[in-house]
């Protein structure tokens, strides 16, 4: 055997891929090139230790760098579309001029309800309540918008909403359990994050697991439920993994937090 | 859903899905570049971030013929160029360097030994070459194959191998030669 194929034999052997007859040969070989099979096990400890020689997690910053930029590139995905269609463009320029027109209005309205002194703190409350109802309404309205991208603007805006009310929550389970678009159902369980300091809506999360069937809101469970530590998802998790076509990395994930939630 | 099929719905506009496959890469990646950069955890996170950024970015040239893994390994080997591009002079590892990563010492003799086994091999990788190194790392990723390595360093596969087992023959003398000098500072 040549020199050079020898080397590259050896370099087979050093990933263990050759065959048990083979390997003996060639260790024979690399013996009469002075290559000792002692030598030969200490360049295998050396090539497998390699994998352990900086052995260490990334922290959550590179997930937070990551899902932040995945989710500014989906926006631009989405507005993309949106503008490669010139009747919708259309349509979005004349909603931007509207919604301009009303923010003016309200500016204007606003700042004369401040000139007057004759309204008491009272009214202005009530105003600002019928505002922020106003609000909700629209909002809850767009999620039931035929456009994926115009529900994804909907639920953008409620977690963007200084509001828990009841309405808004069974709304954004509504998206997370029956919407058809998966960005959709991942930015409404994104929003609900914020109000799982109830216990009815940990509870309906938990329900959810089993409804969901996107890898990547199953991935999104799976670390959202170890973060809170909820026990109580485990049986879920375990419904999800009796799914032979559980996506691999997925299945991974999901029993890694089993044994952690344990 | 295989990584093809789901990079197919990235392609096609669907870039969420992109979050499946930094789930499944983003630890393979990260332990290849801190093996490339001596341990530089913040670097290497930066890095992996730069590759699923230009993954996605560059997404219309994943035309499905070859692996993903090989495909998102090629971008990360051309970071890993642009990285050492912005990197004056060489490399030395040190201990210092490896920002969070926890040394243990534990009372047990045979770990206590393996921690310093594993500090010597640290000091040993950070005197091959950044070419060797990577070609080490990467030939130890278990999603590519030799053949993989050989396409994204635009080499042959027998010269992948005759360069692997060189330079593991050279980790192997610098290792020993570093291990001697321990033994003979501390007479242990």
């Amino acid at each position: 055997m040549k020199k050079r194929d020898l080397r590259e034999k050896a370099a087979d052997l050093l990933k263990n891929d050759l065959a048990p007859g083979e390997e003996q040969e060639i260790i024979k070989e690399l013996g009469n090139e002075g290559i000792t099979p002692e030598e030969i096990e200490s360049l295998k400890e050396m090539s497998s230790g390699i994998e352990n020689a900086f052995d260490h997690n990334p922290s959550g910053r590179m997930d937070d760098m990551f899902y932040s930029m995945l989710k500014s590139e989906t926006r631009k995905e989405e507005q993309g579309e949106l503008n490669s269609i010139p009747a919708l463009r259309n349509k979005y320029t004349l909603m931007l001029v509207a919604a301009g027109i009303t923010l003016f209005i309200l500016g204007w309205f606003s700042a004369s309800m401040f000139k007057a002194s004759s309204y008491n703190s009272d009214e202005l409350a009530g105003l600002s309540g019928e505002i922020k109802d106003l609000r909700e309404t629209l909002v809850l309205t767009m999620l039931d918008q035929a456009s994926a991208s115009e529900r994804i603007k909907a639920v953008n805006m409620i977690k963007e909403l200084d509001s828990s009310n009841e309405r808004i929550i069974e709304n954004l389970f509504k998206a997370l359990n029956t919407d058809e678009n998966d960005n959709v159902r991942l930015l409404a369980l994104e929003a609900l994050i914020k109000y799982t300091g109830n216990n009815e809506v940990r509870h309906q999360l938990v329900s959810s697991i089993s409804k969901q069937t996107s890898p990547m809101i199953q991935l999104r469970m799976t670390e959202i439920m170890t973060t809170l530590n909820e026990k109580s998802s485990v049986p879920e998790f375990r419904r999800l993994l009796e799914d032979s076509n559980l996506n691999y990395s997925v299945r991974t994930r999901i029993q890694d937090a089993v044994v952690t939630l344990l | 859903m295989d990584d093809n099929a789901i990079m197919s719905l990235v392609t096609g506009g669907e870039i969420s899905a992109m979050g499946i496959l930094y789930e499944k890469y983003k630890k393979p990646l990260y332990g290849y570049f801190l093996k490339v950069t001596l341990g530089d955890c913040h670097t290497s996170e930066d890095l992996v971030h730069t590759v699923f950024y230009r993954a996605i970015k560059y997404k219309a040239s994943f035309k499905g013929q070859g692996s993903f893994a090989k495909w998102l390994f090629h971008i990360a080997h051309n970071v890993s160029i642009d990285q050492k591009k912005k990197v004056t002079g060489i490399i030395e590892y040190t201990a210092d360097i490896l920002h969070g990563i926890p040394v243990r010492y534990d009372d047990q003799d045979d770990k206590a030994q393996r921690n310093e086994n594993l500090e010597t091999l640290r000091k040993a990788l950070g005197k091959l070459t950044s070419e060797e190194r990577e070609l080490v790392t990467m030939c130890k990723i278990e999603c590519l194959r030799y053949s993989d390595v050989a396409d994204i360093m635009g080499i042959s596969e027998s010269n992948v191998k005759v360069r692997m087992f060189r330079a593991i023959r050279k980790l192997r003398d610098i290792f020993m030669k570093l291990e001697k000098c321990r033994y003979e500072k501390t007479g242990s």
